[in-house]
């Protein structure tokens, strides 16, 4: 008798195979093609986040900076910048995001369960996810005026005073002591659905969580008006928001109310204010912790945790859980015990807790840098796939734009480049950290020397967190497939 | 205040002498050949292949079992056959790290959308082949037997002289398998089943030839087994093999 190919008898090996306990793919979805970072170019990038560190510190013993506020400069003198601000702009670009959320939807609903045939996935994932990041960060708060959500409710709220008079929030105060607490909670489901699930690529799941986190969004708003949920309960406002204060142009309320656009430099915006609310500390740190985690989990090293893990707990997901929280936990602890050895070092000051709050939001320029590096490479060839996508958003052999043959390009953007780029975005990031952390002590500190000395640990661990980051991008990646 | 740009710039400065240093010659594009060897689903040598940019490399795959190999990427497919080594051969032009992995057929998951929408080409001068398919179903134990007869084809590695490659068999529409061998054996749900049987090439892409069957499946073994293909075919059985580093010239 032939041998005869049973097709589930061969299919079962490789079956088998596929559970074969491996790292699962990092960052929700999408496959990444960086070579790591050679050794020399590691080595030279830590030499120069300490060199640079000490040549900060020297700009700071001769003199401190000024008490408050940072200088910008306002962009509305110039036509195309008040174009932009036009309420007529806005309610363009939010229809479009509307839009855009609805096809997330309807496409995780009723299109193809295959993640690449389906655009749902590479939408959120790969161009709002890291996309919009890259936009908040490197332009501004975008996301301030596209959020569907706060639109949606935006629409029917004023559709409902037209109708009856009144509108659809009962604008319960918002308690003070909530700080961003909802956010935190929210963003941690979220990143927890991203890294630890093994299940953020599936379009029903995704369509489903979309509509979910919508649900809680517009019962938040209806409970405590729009603008207090968008300040404490919405962690996408929240963290693209934390995002945006590192960039160049920020919406300022101008004395007509419209809103007028001003440009800045580069990570002032982290100095706007004090001690922040506990809440948002620990929001900053999460978040701060989910880009690292999602670093480290496609390194060697945390394969053979991982395996180890896996042997004794016996789930993919229970291991991934944990190795979240516990990042999560040793980026707060951390931060603490520096604000500890901080008040040491400076003999006096605010007191350990009321430290870390002042400092926390200086560690978002590190962690801003590496994510930008890490993923560009991703960002433009992971997102070409959104081309041929456009064309065919359910996976249904359409060809609306004729663009659904489109090969992705895998060539655009060269290893060197990637290398070179990542390395000195991470390098120029930690300078602006280190920075950023110089102001702030000159204003919580009485005397220059106190703020002097507060910075060595902090310092220390501002430099550590940088070579953690070109640790993971000199790793060779591994993770499944 | 001393001016933050003036840090800002030195960064860069720095930043850019790095990027002169990173820049190094790596010699003359060069034809690698790498030998592929895959037992029970994994590798049986190196896992990371290394070459540079601009060389030409040729990855030699055998397998024990069939499977679609595919390099990420640069989105190579080509099935592969037990004993039947597979010739895979591309100038890197591009430099990364790409996962190469081994799949089910019915799993091709080209990104472009359908796997075989290339036509496979028949050697100039040589006849289009032809095929039929017939079934038998095993009232017993739900098992169907397919059979296919071709001409003008050879099944298998062709000599080029007539249109060579394997077949794959398909019943309601779902892909069941690909297979060398003229007869394949299947289990199917009780009912009536549309089975179809396409010709293609080592590379998956179609030639213009397919043959139909009916076949009934009684379902006496109904719950035998509890098998079911939709399922089946749902559950990806991708498995990562390795990679392939083409590091920049």
């Amino acid at each position: 008798m032939h041998r005869l190919f049973h097709s589930a008898r061969w299919a079962l090996p490789l079956l088998a195979l596929a559970l074969v306990p491996l790292p699962a793919q990092a960052h929700g979805f999408g496959q990444r093609y960086d070579l790591p970072v050679p050794l020399t170019l590691y080595l030279t990038g830590a030499a120069l986040a300490v060199a640079l560190s000490f040549m900060v510190i020297g700009l700071f013993v001769r003199g401190a900076p000024g008490a408050h506020g940072y200088p910008t400069l306002d962009l509305a003198r110039w036509l195309p910048f008040r174009a932009l601000t036009h309420p007529l702009t806005a309610l363009v670009l939010r229809t479009l995001s509307v839009l855009t959320l609805a096809l997330v939807v309807t496409a995780g609903l009723i299109g193809t369960t295959a993640a690449l045939g389906n655009i749902a996935p590479t939408l959120v994932w790969i161009i709002w996810w890291v996309g919009m990041a890259y936009v908040s960060a490197l332009v501004g708060d975008v996301w301030r005026v596209l959020n569907p959500f706060e639109a949606c409710f935006r629409g029917a709220d004023a559709l409902a005073r037209r109708l009856t008079g009144e509108g659809l929030s009962s604008e319960r105060p918002y308690p003070a002591w909530l700080g961003v607490w909802p956010a935190v909670v929210l963003f941690a489901l979220f990143a927890w659905f991203e890294l630890a699930s093994g299940r953020a690529a599936e379009p029903r799941l995704l369509a489903l969580g979309t509509l979910g986190y919508a649900v809680v969004t517009w019962a938040g708003m209806a409970v405590y008006g729009r603008e207090a949920w968008l300040r404490g309960g919405d962690a996408f406002a929240v963290a693209f928001g934390v995002l945006a204060r590192f960039a160049p142009i920020e919406p300022r309320a101008g004395e007509d109310r419209r809103t007028r656009l001003h440009l800045r430099v580069p990570g002032s915006g982290l100095l706007a204010e004090g001690p922040v609310h506990l809440s948002l500390a620990v929001f900053v740190l999460a978040m701060l912790s989910t880009v690292t985690y999602d670093g480290l989990t496609a390194t060697p090293l945390w394969g053979e945790l991982f395996t180890t893990l896996h042997d004794a707990l016996g789930s993919v997901t229970l291991v991934l859980t944990l190795g979240m929280a516990a990042t999560a936990g040793v980026f707060i602890a951390i931060t603490w015990l520096t604000a500890a050895l901080m008040r040491d070092s400076a003999g006096g000051g605010p007191g350990v807790g009321l430290t870390a709050r002042t400092f926390a939001l200086s560690l978002v320029p590190i962690a801003l840098a590496y994510h930008l590096g890490h993923y560009f490479t991703y960002l433009i060839t992971q997102g070409q796939f959104i081309i041929p996508l456009a064309s065919d958003p359910f996976g249904w052999d359409w060809n609306l734009l004729g663009t659904a043959n489109y090969r992705v390009n895998i060539g655009l953007v060269g290893a060197r480049f990637a290398w070179v780029l990542a390395v000195a975005a991470i390098v120029i990031g930690h300078v602006v950290a280190v920075f950023v952390a110089h102001v702030q002590a000159a204003r919580a500190y009485r005397t220059p020397l106190e703020a002097l000395r507060s910075q060595y640990p902090l310092l220390a661990l501002m430099v550590g967190y940088t070579v953690v980051s070109l640790w993971i991008i000199a790793q060779p990646i591994m993770e499944v497939v | 205040m001393s001016n933050p740009f003036r840090y800002i710039a030195t960064a860069l400065l720095l930043s850019a002498s790095v990027l002169l240093a990173a820049c190094g010659g790596a010699g003359d594009p060069e034809h690698l050949t790498f030998d592929v060897t895959i037992a029970d689903g994994a590798l049986t040598g190196s896992a990371t292949l290394q070459a540079h940019q601009g060389d030409t490399v040729t990855l030699v795959v055998n397998s024990d079992e069939p499977l679609t190999f595919h390099l990420h990427g640069y989105d190579l497919e080509h099935a592969v056959m037990p004993g039947m080594p597979t010739t895979i051969e591309f100038v890197a032009d591009a430099s990364g790290s790409f996962p190469f992995t081994a799949h089910r057929d019915g799993e091709a998951h080209s990104h472009e959308g359908d796997a075989a929408a290339c036509e496979a080409a028949i050697p100039a001068g040589a006849p289009t082949p032809h095929l039929h398919l017939s079934a038998t179903a095993d009232a017993a134990t739900n098992m169907v037997t397919a059979s296919v007869e071709v001409d003008h084809f050879t099944l298998g590695e062709g000599d080029g002289t007539q249109a060579s490659g394997h077949w794959h068999l398909m019943a309601d529409g779902l892909t069941l398998g690909m297979y060398m061998e003229p007869t394949a054996v299947v289990t199917l749900e009780p009912g009536m089943h549309e089975l179809t049987a396409t010709l293609s090439d080592g590379a998956h892409c179609d030639y213009p030839v397919s043959a139909t069957a009916s076949v009934m499946v009684a379902g006496e073994g109904a719950s035998m087994d509890g098998h079911d293909h939709g399922a089946e075919a749902e559950t990806a059985g991708e498995v990562n093999l390795g990679r392939l580093d083409v590091l920049p010239r």
